[in-house]
């Protein structure tokens, strides 16, 4: 194997691991996943009891009633 | 509370596209996208019949199955939200939905369309409630407002319902019992044929 040859391997070598870094989460600043069907994101802020009572009673207009 | 879900009734939409319009102002949606529609069937002959269509929020959604890097979840109240940092732009969900409610900014193909835009039910999205990050991408989050979406809330005839489900069938029962005939709702004659329009 002549010299020329080994540093292209090398080159290739290096500039693939170099792309297989750049596939962490912290890197693509979004989260990476292989597994299927699940959501890995941020989780949606919760609504409260006072916060569904409230939808609850605007419901009302929509029946004809008043606020 | 049950699901939450929109219901238009057929019989009272007169098509002003007021809904359309207050989504779009309320959630300062760009240039070509429309999370929200008004159909028509039958236009400017007998029978003719408005419907709003936006994202149903369904049980078993289809964009969610099909997703392939599953930016999809449900809410607690049974919301189908999305998170744009995930989507590829590949409009997967868009060939899934019955009611063509994903939407894209730019009409190109796989990967240049940018990140999907539906109807949020005025929930907002993953990003911490009435921040910045979660106006700009979803839009204002109305529900953490203890409010019900404005499409439906400012509906002048009170044709599209919004809310949950549960309350939602129960107005919709009264207005039908009260009309007398059939159910008035878009395609019942077709599901159910012979028994009333």
């Amino acid at each position: 194997m002549n010299k020329t040859k080994k540093i292209v391997i090398a080159a290739f070598a290096l500039a693939l691991a170099s792309g297989l870094a750049g596939c962490r989460d912290e890197e693509q600043n979004r989260p990476l996943s292989t597994s299927k069907s699940t959501y890995h994101g941020p989780s949606d802020d919760k609504l409260s009891e006072q916060q569904l009572r409230e939808i609850r009673h605007r419901m009302n207009i929509q029946a004809g009633g008043q606020i | 509370m049950a699901r939450m879900k929109f219901l238009c009734d057929a019989e009272r939409c007169i098509e002003c596209n007021a809904c359309v319009t207050a989504c779009k102002n309320e959630h300062e949606v760009p240039w070509g996208v429309n999370r929200r529609r008004v159909v028509t069937i039958n236009d400017g002959k007998p029978g003719e019949r408005s419907i709003s269509v936006a994202c149903m929020h369904c049980s078993d959604a289809p964009c969610m199955a099909v997703c392939p890097v599953d930016v999809f979840y449900q809410t607690d109240q049974g919301v189908v939200l999305h998170n744009k940092d995930l989507c590829i732009g590949c409009g997967y969900c868009f060939y899934a939905c019955p009611f063509g409610a994903p939407q894209f900014p730019q009409a190109s193909n796989f990967g240049s369309r940018g990140k999907m835009d539906k109807c949020t039910f005025c929930a907002g999205g993953p990003e911490k409630d009435f921040s910045d990050a979660e106006f700009k991408k979803y839009g204002r989050n109305r529900l953490a407002e203890g409010k019900l979406p404005l499409c439906a809330e400012m509906c002048s005839t009170k044709a599209l319902l919004a809310g949950d489900g549960d309350q939602v069938s129960n107005i919709y029962r009264e207005r039908v019992v009260a009309r007398g005939f059939g159910s008035g709702a878009w395609g019942w004659s077709r599901a159910y044929p012979g028994q009333g329009a």
